[in-house]
């Protein structure tokens, strides 16, 4: 009870019926709100404040998935012996089909450079496999991709 | 919650790799000592052979080296930096080669190469060097002697 409810009830005795009741009206606070009224707005405030935490929730899971992906395929690449990534002077298919030794004597050497470029020098028959980077011609850069065969230190191993 | 344990593991993905990748100081690596850089310079004589081709292979036997840099040859005919493969440098074996299909070639005794080395350590490298082919101008081969002088330390 209030204290201004006190004074209208000390009152009581001395004020007429009609203004009490009057100023109970004008200064009586307003009802409570039905439940129903209050279950609504309750509803309607949990599903706004609950998207934007939905959609962090979902983003940090779908930034987990896609780095745990990125580190699968980043280890795929650089783990993989296959991989041209790792070892960017990996041999050309080229070279693995043997098509360095120009001299097809059983193994790659100098000499089969050097047998390549007299052959482009002397203008001599040149075989099409020895279009080392299939380029369409045979030039001083097949000799050189011969020559860089032949030192590689990882040969037949 | 979720979210510390997927980074968690994602970082442990990334670093795990990396840290497997970096190679363990092995027991042979000096955990320290001295370091100096000396060229080793490769001659070969082609007896009365004009020589219009070469390759040959060159390791480290013992000690610790590693070949920092490759030059060419005295001769005009060779002074262009030989072939060699890059995964070599920075390594303790090397195969080296070069022609020429011109007419002025060397004969004789002549210098073909000279390699850099960085060598660890106080011991002395003991090389292993192999000639693997010399052939004159008409790539026919011919059994050349391979000598290596060690040049002065610095």
């Amino acid at each position: 009870m209030t204290e201004n409810d006190r004074q209208f009830d000390d009152l009581s005795g001395r004020v007429p019926d009609r203004l009490r009741r009057d100023l109970r009206g004008l200064f009586e606070p307003p009802g409570a709100v039905p439940p129903r009224v209050d279950k609504i707005i309750l509803d309607q405030a949990r599903q706004r404040l609950a998207k934007p935490r939905r959609l962090i929730i979902r983003l940090r899971w779908a930034a987990g998935i896609a780095a745990a992906a990125a580190v699968i395929i980043l280890g795929a690449i650089l783990f993989n012996p296959q991989s041209g990534i790792r070892n960017p002077k990996s041999i050309s298919p080229a070279l693995a089909e043997g098509r360095a030794d120009v001299d097809a004597n059983g193994r790659v050497d100098i000499l089969d450079a050097f047998q390549l470029a007299r052959q482009i020098e002397t203008r001599g028959p040149v075989a099409p496999q020895w279009d080392l980077n299939g380029d369409g011609r045979i030039d001083q850069d097949d000799v050189n991709l011969v020559a860089l065969a032949a030192v590689r230190l990882d040969k037949g191993a | 919650m979720k979210a510390k344990v997927i980074g968690l593991l994602v970082t442990l993905s990334i670093v795990a790799p990396l840290l497997a990748r970096v190679p363990a100081r092995t027991a042979k690596e000096p955990a320290e000592g001295r370091v100096r850089f000396a060229p080793v310079h490769i001659y070969l004589d082609s007896g009365d052979k004009p020589l219009a081709a070469y390759q040959f292979e060159l390791k480290a036997r013992t000690g610790q080296i590693k070949i920092v840099g490759v030059e060419g040859g005295a001769h005009p005919a060779f002074k262009e930096a030989p072939y060699y493969d890059p995964a070599a440098l920075l390594n303790d074996r090397i195969i080296i080669a070069a022609f020429n299909t011109g007419s002025d070639l060397p004969h004789g005794r002549t210098r073909i190469a000279t390699i850099h080395l960085q060598i660890l350590g106080d011991a002395e490298p003991q090389y292993e060097l192999k000639l693997i082919v010399a052939a004159d101008p008409e790539g026919v081969s011919f059994p050349g002697k391979i000598i290596l002088e060690e040049g002065e330390s610095k």
